[in-house]
């Protein structure tokens, strides 16, 4: 009995807006008052993705240290909120996560038989940032430069190698295999945490950046001295877009 | 060392060269002891619209500008470019302390600060070409082209031998590539009905290159292709200016907008059209208002100078901007719509009015998807930039049979002249224009087929059974508040039942008015 009314129910609910159903092809409705959207790329508030590739310049490291580190780099992906002040300033920071690899200089010592070596790092990051914008525009983000401070959690702290098999005692694990790879986690000698400034200049969805690390990466007596390493390069250089 | 040279470097690079000199506009005071002959300086034309328009021969504005002002002004400054007779303005590139000493001169008036360039992709057409398998495209071509025109009742003008003879039509556009060997313009070419050229952007005066977005508009206002007319003013005389860059849109375009105005008012233009316009890359949707661009003052100046300036919406309707562009916004200019060929009603990309001061834009629509003149052929095409060509040679075919008609009264009854009219809304404006209105043909016969009624607490609008018929069969209706001198809602529903549309009468405060097209008929709800 149920049943049946809730059928009949549904079959005159169907009935009556087939009966009435129109095809409304257009409406529009007209506000009171044009109110400018808030949300938008010169609007008060405007959140968009970030996609950067920054490259380690490894040169300023080789005045304090052996040059250990051949190249380094970092892919972060992240999110980007902009509060406008005015037209010209506005205030924001990022919510990221980043990927880094930071490769050694497998030559430095003579004695090496690394074919790579290189630490392997993910970051969770906060950086926030003031943006000073040049010339007239609409909703677009313009002409832009941006000085940001950032501090990173380093929640991923791996040392990895990869040794080619024929340089191992062959009676151990050398004739089952062409390479070995290892990998240290949770590196105690590397800072959990690190932190730094840069300048972003940018056009509309692209920029190029520059960072300089403020805090060492590694800490200074816990280095093993077998590694035969120094402080890694404090300053990063890149190019990113905003989608 | 290297890398803070190129951050320096970048940052001088975006900062748009802030020491260095920047362009500014110099306003002077007055045009004194400015000896001027229209005569000289006018087209025959350019009188004859004056006369027309009940406009003295010449004004202030058409003065040129003070030589001893520019000179003086062009040797204090790095260079010097374009005046504007209309604005008693210069162009001017200078430096800081240069333009500091403009200062002290008494006969400048204002300098204003010309921001930077701000280098966009193109946003103010659409055309989306798409190139149709040859034994498919003649009949569907055959179609459309016929019906862009036949919308409009194009062949009451073609019958009664209405082709904008004796209109002179300046169009504003990136470029008009093949237009000089194009076989839809052979008419033109060989009857010498291109007058005059100048590319605005190169300061030349070839316009043959740089982009084919003009040659695809012409051809919907004055085309022929194997005898078939592409647009309704085939034997109009023509102003072609290119004042569009290729792929970027600095603001010097509008610069370029305002010396084309100028160019084609000298040069006895009766009708601009300009199948352009700047959004969201300069300007926000509160800027819409006919204040505040350059181009909507330059375009209301080419109004006041008797033009009939015929202005895109623009292609925003889907977009996040979603309304009109400018100088669509600007007052006293007809702002064309785009409408869809299979519906028959507003095509989605076409930007919405009103502007941002609540005026009432468009003004009339017409095809949003037309046959233009492509490299050697004929494609599809769609955007507002096509449905303006198409009522610009509307506009030209009308004034041909009223050459005495101010651009103000052609305006007016090319408004009434809609198929819509006197109902109003601001995805349509007064819909499409139609010929009978001009040449004493019976229009669609009114059906009154409508009513309101009162039910429940509901208003009501049922039609007779009798009007519902297949395919595009419309009702339009909208709300005006009391006391408010726009719509505050618009609606255009698909009529399938007798019953059509319900509003509640909750809804509707005192005084306020539905008012409601269907079939040629346009009655009015007022809530008592």
């Amino acid at each position: 009995m149920y049943m049946k009314n809730l059928i009949l129910l549904i079959g005159l609910i169907i009935g009556s807006m087939s009966l009435n159903a129109q095809d409304v092809v257009l409406e529009e409705s007209v506000p009171d008052s044009l109110v400018e959207p808030k949300f938008g790329p010169n609007y008060r508030h405007f959140i968009h993705t970030f996609y950067n590739f920054g490259v380690m310049v490894t040169e300023s490291a080789e005045a304090t240290a052996v040059k250990a580190y051949k190249s380094g780099y970092q892919l972060p992906i992240g999110i980007r909120y902009k509060y406008k002040l005015n037209n010209h300033v506005a205030l924001g920071t990022d919510i990221y996560y980043k990927w880094s690899w930071i490769y050694f200089d497998t030559e430095r010592s003579s004695s090496s038989v690394y074919t790579q070596e290189m630490y392997n790092i993910g970051s969770w990051g906060l950086s926030p940032y003031l943006r000073i914008n040049v010339g007239k525009r609409g909703n677009t983000l313009g002409k832009f430069i941006d000085l940001f401070a950032y501090g990173d959690i380093n929640s991923m702290r791996h040392y990895f190698y990869e040794q080619e098999t024929n340089s191992l005692d062959p009676m151990l694990l050398g004739n089952y295999a062409e390479k070995v790879e290892v990998n240290y986690k949770k590196l105690s000698f590397m800072n959990t945490y690190n932190y730094g400034a840069g300048v972003r200049i940018g056009w509309k969805s692209y920029s190029f950046f520059a960072q300089y690390r403020l805090n060492e990466l590694l800490l200074e007596n816990e280095v093993p001295a077998n590694l035969n390493a120094g402080e890694v390069p404090m300053l990063l250089v890149g190019f990113e877009l905003g989608l | 060392m290297r890398v803070f040279s190129l951050i320096a470097g970048l940052i001088f690079f975006f900062s748009g060269g802030v020491l260095a000199q920047q362009k500014y506009w110099v306003f002077y005071t007055d045009k004194q002891d400015v000896q001027f002959n229209p005569y000289e300086y006018f087209d025959g034309k350019a009188i004859e619209r004056r006369l027309r328009n009940h406009l003295p021969l010449f004004d202030e504005s058409d003065l040129p500008l003070q030589e001893s002002y520019t000179s003086t002004v062009g040797m204090m400054v790095d260079s010097a470019g374009f005046q504007s007779r209309w604005l008693n303005a210069q162009i001017v590139y200078a430096f800081d302390q240069q333009i500091q000493a403009l200062y002290a001169l008494s006969f400048v008036k204002e300098i204003i600060l010309i921001h930077p360039n701000e280098n966009q992709t193109i946003s103010c057409e659409l055309p989306i070409q798409n190139e149709m398998p040859l034994q498919y495209q003649i009949r569907q071509k055959d179609d459309l082209m016929r019906n862009q025109l036949m919308s409009m009742e194009g062949n009451l003008f073609l019958d009664n031998n209405i082709t904008g003879k004796g209109v002179r039509i300046a169009v504003f556009d990136i470029g008009f590539s093949e237009v000089n060997h194009h076989p839809a313009f052979e008419h033109l070419r060989g009857n010498g009905k291109i007058l005059k050229t100048w590319d605005f952007v190169k300061n030349t005066e070839d316009v043959y290159a740089h982009g084919t977005h003009g040659r695809m508009v012409l051809s919907n206002i004055a085309g022929v292709w194997s005898h078939e007319m592409m647009g309704l003013a085939v034997d109009a005389e023509f102003l072609l200016a290119r004042t569009e860059k290729a792929r970027t849109e600095p603001y010097s375009e509008e610069e370029n907008w305002l010396a084309a105005a100028e160019w084609a008012d000298k040069n006895g233009a009766d009708i601009i059209n300009s199948s352009l316009g700047y959004t969201h890359h300069r300007y926000f949707i509160s800027d819409m208002n006919g204040q505040v661009s350059l181009v909507t003052k330059a375009a209301a100046m080419a109004a006041r100078k008797g033009m009939l300036v015929v202005n895109a919406m623009g292609n925003e309707g889907q977009g996040d901007w979603k309304f009109l562009g400018t100088p669509a916004d600007a007052d006293s200019i007809l702002s064309v719509a785009g409408i869809h060929p299979e519906t028959g009603i507003h095509v989605g990309f076409s930007s919405y009015g009103p502007t941002a001061d609540r005026r009432r834009k468009p003004n009339v629509s017409a095809y949003g998807l037309a046959i233009v003149a492509s490299g050697d052929s004929l494609t599809k095409s769609q955007g507002t930039s096509f449905s303006t060509p198409l009522i610009t040679g509307f506009a030209a075919c009308v004034l041909q049979m009223h050459p005495d008609w101010t651009n103000m009264q052609l305006l007016k009854a090319i408004e009434e002249s809609g198929n819509l009219y006197p109902y109003y809304d601001y995805a349509h404006g007064y819909g499409i224009p139609q010929a009978s209105h001009f040449v004493g043909a019976a229009g669609p016969e009114p059906s009154d087929a409508f009513h309101f009624k009162t039910e429940n607490g509901q208003l009501i609008i049922e039609v007779e059974e009798a009007s519902i018929t297949e395919g595009n069969n419309y009702l339009y209706y909208h709300i005006q508040r009391q006391g408010k001198s726009y719509l505050s809602k618009y609606s255009v529903v698909k009529v399938a039942h007798t019953e059509v549309v319900y509003i509640d009468l909750a809804y509707l405060n005192k005084g306020d008015v539905v008012r409601v097209f269907y079939q040629s008929v346009v009655k009015e709800f007022v809530n008592e």
